[in-house]
């Protein structure tokens, strides 16, 4: 059976659970001054993610506006998988509007072991990021899902496989993931339920909706072929001191900004990566938090370079308390590729070039995504017979 | 003598600005505009109306309804790239791409100067697009998102970071990247009217749309095709071209 553990609005009751001085309405903006995220009174009165600020400001005028650190949440969810992750060996974590769920396959097709697993998971998840989540168990993604978002948090919902039918049957059929043109056609047929399309010949929802509708259809029926996708992880790495004492002095501060650039330079030329944008965090006195970030033109493992980008941070910030920590995390990780200065541009063949890149390529993404196509015999009647796609191989 | 005059109150200003504030604090950019580097697309209208080709260190997005001549236009394209001594790649989200069409508009498929990518996931392919910008081994990069592709809300934001990080990436590389919109007839008024993070980044914006069929009696021969410019980054835009697409065991542009 396949468990789904659910926490709504997910970043924002981080925010709460970190800040008890923020009240709600609570709006989170992005690095793009656009929303993020909020909590379920700002998403009430109309907040919707990526609205600007002003259009949020407009529509839930009373609600505290903060900024948003998205290390720190992926930060979390690796958290998240840590603690599933004890319960299963597969292990998914996605995000669904401003939800954050995570699947884990039960390997148990009993209800009742499942039923045993819902107290102890949510146990683990209360003394880990210290959230309530909503669990649904049943025999499919869907299905466990469904269960998860009509059960409140802090509950569980197990549903066997003789009643995943009738459970599904009376929920809205926008639980499905339709699109807003098959979402409009389901309402133009009258189908508002999961029953109702469910009831339909599966043919005729071929024939109707070609293949995706016949996915939809399975989904309705409590008939969920998905497997599990593995999590994989938002790539970062991150360097932190904690001063003995805290200090005030930007002389002080630069020097082990400093030290610290050299420290992550060095993760990331081990590990043969380059970052694209640096996070800087500030953790002062009074266990309050400030961050500072920048977006790099071109990825970087240079400590020179990190180090001006640090001590930038550093002239920016406004210190309010003395400093007790810096925290300083990579984020948008790309494989560094060495280059050599040429004096003359043309030496270098761009085919030389490609078979770099490539190799890079199917070193991070595996040979199954790239090819080379070959003319096999052009006169041939079959266009397979005609053309054959092969598989590249690092060099 | 009055322009002249100017001309040297300008001068001193900057004279004295630079004294007071250190060497090149004001500096006067020149008024000639960079040359950009161009890839011809095979149809000489076509390239007559683009000033040479389609632009190198920009995207160019081509929009159009299905068979109305896009993909022949971009595999043209890189068949110009790649007589020019190009590498070209082929990111085929669609899984449409059919290389014996491609081999009959001259796309020279040969190993390293034909690259077809198809990723696993939507969410790698900005990711291997980027790669490929920076690596500067690629003169020509098409990207074929599948038709009618939507973008799910969630994914929005994934999509218009990667797109802001190609625009950052592009002027610093000689590669020329093709976007592919394909779309029906109900869709495409709605989304040439859209400003999306696409319609942002795409230095050029080509609509696409198939006109009269060329008949020689019974049999069809080809087709023409309006290309009009959507949007231009380098002039202006709203002109348009007619361009003749033809079949005869090669499919043959009016330029070639």
């Amino acid at each position: 059976m396949i468990a789904c553990v659910r926490l709504p609005f997910f970043i924002a009751q981080v925010e709460l659970r970190d800040k008890p001085r923020l009240k709600p309405p609570l709006v989170i903006l992005s690095a793009l001054d656009q929303v993020l995220a909020t909590c379920p009174q700002a998403a009430e009165a109309g907040v919707l993610p990526r609205l600007a600020r002003k259009e949020a400001i407009a529509r839930c005028p009373q609600a505290t506006i903060i900024g948003g650190t998205l290390p720190y949440y992926a930060d979390l969810k690796g958290q998240l998988v840590t603690i599933l992750g004890r319960f299963a060996n597969q292990v998914e974590v996605g995000e669904a509007g401003q939800a954050l769920l995570g699947w884990l396959d039960l390997e148990s097709q009993n209800p009742a072991t499942a039923r045993q697993v819902v107290p102890l998971l949510g146990q683990a998840i209360r003394d880990g990021l210290g959230l309530d989540p909503a669990i649904g168990i049943a025999s499919g993604k869907f299905p466990a899902w469904a269960a998860a978002t009509v059960t409140a948090p802090g509950k569980g919902l197990v549903i066997g496989p003789d009643r995943q039918t009738p459970f599904l049957a009376p929920l809205p059929i926008t639980f499905l993931p339709l699109d807003a043109d098959l979402a409009a056609r389901l309402h133009w047929l009258g189908l508002t339920t999961l029953g109702q399309f469910a009831a339909i010949p599966s043919g005729s929802v071929m024939t109707q909706f070609g293949p995706s509708g016949g996915l939809l259809h399975r989904l309705a029926r409590g008939d969920d072929p998905r497997p599990i996708q593995p999590y994989r992880p938002d790539r970062q790495e991150q360097v932190a001191y904690h001063f003995p004492d805290p200090v005030d002095d930007l002389q002080v501060i630069n020097r082990v900004l400093e030290r610290l650039a050299g420290d992550l330079a060095q993760l990331l030329q081990t590990t043969g990566q380059a970052a694209q944008q640096l996070w800087l965090f500030f953790e002062f006195e009074d266990a309050s938090r400030e961050n500072q970030h920048l977006t790099l033109r071109q990825p970087t493992s240079e400590a020179k370079r990190i180090a001006a980008v640090l001590q930038g941070f550093a002239s920016q910030q406004v210190f309010r308390e003395r400093v007790a920590g810096l925290l300083l995390i990579a984020t948008e990780l790309v494989p560094a590729v060495a280059t050599q200065l040429d004096l003359f541009a043309h030496g270098r063949q761009s085919g030389t070039q490609l078979q770099t890149a490539l190799d890079a390529l199917v070193t991070q993404y595996g040979p199954a995504a790239f090819y080379w196509v070959q003319i096999t015999d052009q006169t041939a009647w079959l266009l397979e017979q005609r053309v054959q796609v092969r598989r590249t191989q690092a060099a | 003598m009055k322009k002249r005059r100017k001309q040297r109150q300008l001068d001193a200003a900057i004279r004295s600005l630079n004294l007071r504030f250190g060497p090149h604090t004001v500096r006067q950019v020149p008024v000639k505009a960079p040359t950009i580097s161009r890839i011809g697309t095979g149809f000489s209208q076509l390239d007559k109306l683009l000033v040479g080709g389609l632009p190198r260190g920009y995207m160019t997005e081509l929009v159009a309804t299905p068979t109305s001549g896009m993909t022949t236009v971009a595999l043209k394209a890189v068949a110009q790239a790649q007589a020019g001594g190009d590498a070209a790649a082929y990111l085929d989200l669609g899984h449409s791409f059919d290389g014996d069409y491609a081999h009959r508009c001259d796309v020279d498929l040969s190993q390293s100067r034909f690259l077809l990518i198809r990723p696993e996931r939507a969410g790698d392919a900005l990711d291997i697009l980027q790669q490929l910008v920076v690596s500067n081994g690629i003169g020509i990069l098409v990207f074929v998102p599948p038709p009618q592709w939507i973008v799910q809300a969630e994914q929005q934001r994934w999509l218009a970071q990667g797109l802001r990080r190609l625009g950052r990436l592009l002027p610093q590389s000689s590669c020329a990247v093709l976007w592919l919109t394909m779309l029906d007839q109900a869709a495409l008024p709605g989304y040439l009217g859209g400003g999306g993070d696409l319609a942002q980044v795409a230095a050029l914006r080509l609509l696409v749309e198939r006109g009269a069929w060329d008949r020689k009696k019974q049999d069809i021969r080809g087709y023409q095709t309006e290309v009009k410019v959507i949007k231009n980054r380098f002039g202006p835009a709203g002109k348009g071209a007619t361009i003749r697409i033809r079949f005869n065991g090669t499919v043959r542009g009016d330029g070639t």
